[in-house]
């Protein structure tokens, strides 16, 4: 017999929430740092918001570039978008206006959601004035969007391209499970919503009732902080989030009650060894959880804090719906142990999880497609990953990925950050160079003695470079191609 | 991954997955009526440009269409029509009279009805398939919509007034949680459908057989002989049936010279099904094979049963699945224990969005949330359900539902019946046939009121026998006690 919950109707976004506002009105649904909207006032204020996107012409299946920075905003703005029928397209509050309007040129919004007036081609519209212009609050008819979300790209390629996700503005009780959050969980969020992890899990929870604590930029002391402050019971982090937190002084970092914590995810970068080992500690290998995947949505694999005690270094086994291998640069699939390209794939009679809107997938033997990483697969199945392909760097014939340097660099303790590029060398094609910000005290003799204990000689940087700021991202992803485009073009300035 | 939850489950609209499949499969048989078959391809196209020509007519997003055509390639062509713009087919017999008809349509606010313009009249345009399919040549793909509920059959119900039943479920298919897999069908199966597609079950179960890329084989009017012909021509895997039709096949003396081994599963449903004949099926076709389920069309939670565990459970219906419960309940509302006998209320769970919503009726429901679909039975200590009877005031004719409310309304229509009750007597074949009892005022002639009620009434509603009393057949406060008057009737 097959599996009963199979007859579970999903309903649509808009009606979920009206379920929870029906069943929780008083609750908070959503804080963000000295503010809180309950769920019967999100419920209410994204009806109106609705209409008042409705009146600037939004209408079903329409993309609506949202550019608000984490706030109780934010989530009214995207919930009223799926109340038209319309797909939410957030991007950074902060994006260079030439970038944004690439973007809203392939969304082809009608409006954009700010609530920084700028000039753009298209009208800018605050969440202020939405709310002014909805004329009442009361439900509207139903409607599913065809797609819930259509983020941008990370931006690896130059161009901005949309990623549209397959899924319609559909919810049933399993997304959330997948993640871990049931009804009754704090979900606190220090990363920018506008990333698909962060949106993908929020909005998971919210859609079931789970109270969400919005973050509007990380800080490792005032995460745990907000942590004991909240009770919070589900945290998302990416690993220089992780970094951070574990460096936080002892006694500072013993000050917070964490206890609450029963599930702890970390995505988007690969996390070192060392750092997981020392969180699995800290907080127990159950909570500690990875996923490993693209926007794209194609495949996924995952993995819990005691499986990777047994597969240290693995991002996991793949998930349900997915299929990744690995393949050589001749396009042959490669056995199990030996590294290459991992490609992936969903499973036969699975719908498309995504589609570009202005770019073209890569794309081999047919329905293969690559998110550019390279790793390999143990004889269980799990995966482990080398580095991204992109960003690999030849010397003198020899393969170094970035990641594993990068790794050695941030094992040091007065490491912040680092970044790792290749830079052309006449000599071995590439020489390997780094970027690090350093903690005060770092004395460069001592950390070329700390490589040298962890990385063969040809891995090791022959230059190094000190910045003041992070090299990584909000969302903990560095951006090496964008760094060393600048680096190979101050050398030929000749500066 | 054992310790980490459900993956989730992959949704795409109906439309998108008709899509899918063409690509797939486009010359792969989709939907054989007789002689004429569409391929995947020819579906998918066809629907497109009918989708069009609705959108012409008015058709959009979140509108009910009823759909009153008998069983045809193009009944199924127009419910993907409707799905693609996120429109809910509503189906209905093609043969209601108008009076019914119009009350359906003015409750569903169809903007149409697609039908056969030159029999049926009704007080929406009645446009045919192949005008809808003239007005647009365009068979490319349609914007993706998703229809808020994929169907909207209706119920005459106890009120005698109609209702729609709208289903919780939208217009998509799930993937990855595979519904197929409920029914044991697949993309390889061949799939007979032997009842009318106005009617819940042949209606869902056609259509989800469709999703998941089997060839589905209709009939345009159930035939047992015929049954066997096309099971052993198609090499049909899957078959749905209920019980009349059982017994009629069972009846057949030439049954043994046809082909059925090719059968992999066949589904039971809608009425009591007599345990000597499920005996023989079970004997015939195999444990494994003959699946039975119980529930509602309003699908807050159904039992099922294989031929296997039917036999270690005789008579039992199966037990209830995890995504709701169902008990006996005492007349005075106390739920009953193992082996005690009441009324089954069943409710889903509360946590879980409702299954469906009625237009035009209120949900009977009892603190709680229970509902009753109106029968009688009970559990034993393992959690099988066994049902003794149905509550009269439905009849089951065939495995379609009778509401004597709705016949008797019709009856006391005519300005010469006084007063009339609606009851179903034993009828071998059909399980029901319906007897009205009334009495007349002085005049009434009887082919007159045949008249009436067919203009009123769909053929397996109307009365097969009438009885003529002098009294009254309500009592004082014009209850009708229609129980009391079957036991007089069962006696003689």
């Amino acid at each position: 017999m097959a599996e009963p919950g199979t007859l579970e109707n999903p309903i649509s976004i808009a009606a979920a929430l009206a379920r929870v506002a029906a069943a929780k009105s008083d609750a908070p649904a959503v804080t963000c740092e000295d503010k809180t909207v309950t769920w019967r006032d999100l419920h209410r204020r994204s009806n109106r918001m609705a209409r008042g996107m409705a009146a600037n012409g939004v209408k079903f299946g329409d993309f609506v570039t949202i550019a608000l920075p984490n706030s109780i905003a934010f989530i009214e703005a995207c919930y009223a978008v799926w109340k038209l029928g319309a797909v939410p397209q957030p991007v950074s509050s902060r994006l260079p206006l030439a970038e944004l309007n690439a973007i809203v040129e392939l969304a082809k919004t009608p409006i954009v959601v700010s609530d920084v007036p700028f000039a753009c081609e298209r009208p800018v519209v605050s969440s202020q004035a939405l709310l002014a212009a909805g004329k009442d609050d009361s439900d509207l008819p139903d409607v599913v969007a065809p797609s819930w979300k259509a983020p941008t790209s990370g931006g690896s390629t130059g161009r901005p391209k949309l990623i549209v996700s397959g899924q319609p503005g559909l919810v049933d009780g399993l997304n959330a499970q997948f993640w871990r959050i049931a009804k009754d969980d704090t979900m606190l969020m220090p990363g920018p919503m506008y990333h698909n992890g962060p949106f993908i899990t929020a909005f998971g929870g919210l859609q079931i009732g789970a109270r969400l604590v919005l973050m509007t930029r990380f800080d490792a002391e005032t995460t745990l902080r907000e942590t004991e402050r909240h009770r919070a019971s589900w945290i998302y982090l990416v690993p220089t989030m992780m970094g951070r937190i574990w460096r936080l002084p002892e006694e500072v970092r013993a000050k917070y009650d964490v206890s609450s914590l029963k599930t702890v995810w970390h995505l988007a970068a690969p996390c070192p060894a060392w750092l997981k080992e020392e969180w699995i500690k800290w907080l127990g290998a159950e909570v500690i959880w990875e996923l490993y995947g693209g926007t794209e949505g194609l495949a996924s694999t995952t993995i819990s804090g005691s499986e990777w005690l047994k597969h240290r270094g693995s991002v996991g086994k793949v998930a349900i719906g997915g299929i990744m291998k690995a393949f050589g640069p001749d396009g042959n699939e490669l056995p199990i142990g030996q590294t290459g390209e991992i490609y992936m794939k969903r499973a036969q009679g699975l719908p498309a999880s995504y589609r570009y809107v202005g770019a073209s997938p890569r794309v081999i033997n047919g329905d293969w497609e690559s998110i550019g990483d390279i790793g390999w697969f143990d004889e269980d199945g799990y995966l482990y990953l080398a580095d991204r392909r992109t960003d690999m760097i030849l010397v003198g014939g020899a393969n170094v990925y970035p990641a594993e340097i990068e790794a050695a660099l941030e094992e040091h303790p007065l490491v912040a950050s680092s970044a790792v590029i290749g830079l052309p060398d006449e000599d071995l094609g590439n020489r390997v160079h780094a970027i690090i910000q350093p903690r005060p005290g770092l004395d460069l003799e001592e950390l070329q003695r700390h490589l040298g204990e962890r990385l063969v000689i040809y891995k090791r940087p022959r230059s190094f470079e000190l910045v003041d700021e992070n090299v990584r991202d909000d969302a903990g992803k560095v951006r090496r191609t964008a760094l060393r485009d600048e680096r190979i073009a101050k050398l030929k300035a000749g500066t | 991954m054992s310790s980490l939850g459900a993956p989730p489950t992959e949704f795409l609209s109906i439309g998108r997955n008709l899509a899918r499949l063409a690509a797939e499969k486009p010359t792969a048989p989709a939907l054989t009526v007789a002689e004429h078959t569409l391929t995947f391809g020819e579906l998918h196209a066809r629907s497109n440009r009918m989708a069009r020509g609705l959108k012409q007519q008015g058709v959009k997003l979140g509108d009910f269409v009823t759909i009153a055509l008998p069983n045809s390639l193009d009944f199924i062509v127009a419910e993907f029509a409707c799905w693609k713009l996120g429109a809910t087919p509503q189906p209905v017999s093609w043969r209601l009279p108008a009076h019914e008809i119009n009350a359906i349509i003015a409750l569903a606010n169809a903007p149409l009805v697609i039908g056969d313009s030159t029999t049926l009249k009704a007080e929406r345009p009645v446009v045919s398939p192949d005008a809808l399919v003239a007005l647009s040549s365009d068979a490319s793909d349609l914007p993706d919509a998703i229809a808020l509920s994929w169907k909207a059959p209706t119920s005459g119900g106890s009120t005698g007034r109609p209702k729609l039943i709208v289903a919780g479920n939208p217009g998509v298919v799930a993937r990855g949680a595979s519904e197929g897999a409920l029914w044991r069908y697949s993309g390889s199966d061949t799939v007979l459908m032997t009842g009318p597609l106005y009617h819940n079950a042949p209606f869902g179960l056609s259509a989800t057989a469709l999703h998941t890329g089997a060839h589905v084989v209709l009939m345009v009017k159930f035939d047992a002989e015929e049954t066997l012909r096309l099971i052993e021509r198609h090499r049909a895997t899957w078959l749905y049936l209920v019980p009349t039709m059982m017994s009629r096949i069972w009846r057949l003396p030439n049954r043994e010279q046809y082909d059925v081994s090719s059968l992999k599963t066949i589904w039971h449903m809608a009425a009591p099904c007599p345990p000597w004949l499920k005996e023989e099926w079970i004997r015939w076709v195999g444990g494994e094979t003959l699946l039975e389920l119980y529930g509602g069309t309003e699908g807050q939670t159904i039992t099922i049963i294989d031929g296997n565990e039917w036999l270690a459970h005789k008579g039992s219906v199966g037990k209830p699945l995890a995504l709701g419960e169902m008990k006996a309940f005492s007349a005075d509302g106390k739920m009953l224990g193992p082996g005690e006998t009441g009324e089954i209320y069943l409710r889903r769970d509360p946590s879980l969005p409702p299954s469906y919503r009625y237009v035009g009726a209120e949900a009977r429901t009892l603190p709680g949330g229970w509902e009753s679909l109106g029968d009688i039975g009970w559990f034993d200590a393992e959690g099988y359900l066994y049902l003794a009877d149905r509550r009269t005031d439905m009849i089951l004719v065939g495995g379609a539902n009778v509401y004597p409310a709705e016949i008797e309304a019709a009856l006391d229509e005519h300005p010469l019946v006084a007063s009339s009750a609606v009851i179903g007597l034993p009828h071998d074949e059909l399980g029901n046939q319906i007897h009205a009892i009334v009495q007349p005022r002085p005049g009434l002639d009887l082919d007159d009121l045949r008249q009436h009620l067919a203009a009123r009434l769909v053929s397996y509603k109307q009365p097969r026998t009438f009885e003529l009393v002098t009294e009254n057949v309500r009592d004082d406060a014009g209850k009708v006690r229609r129980t009391a008057l079957r036991d007089e009737r069962m006696k003689k």
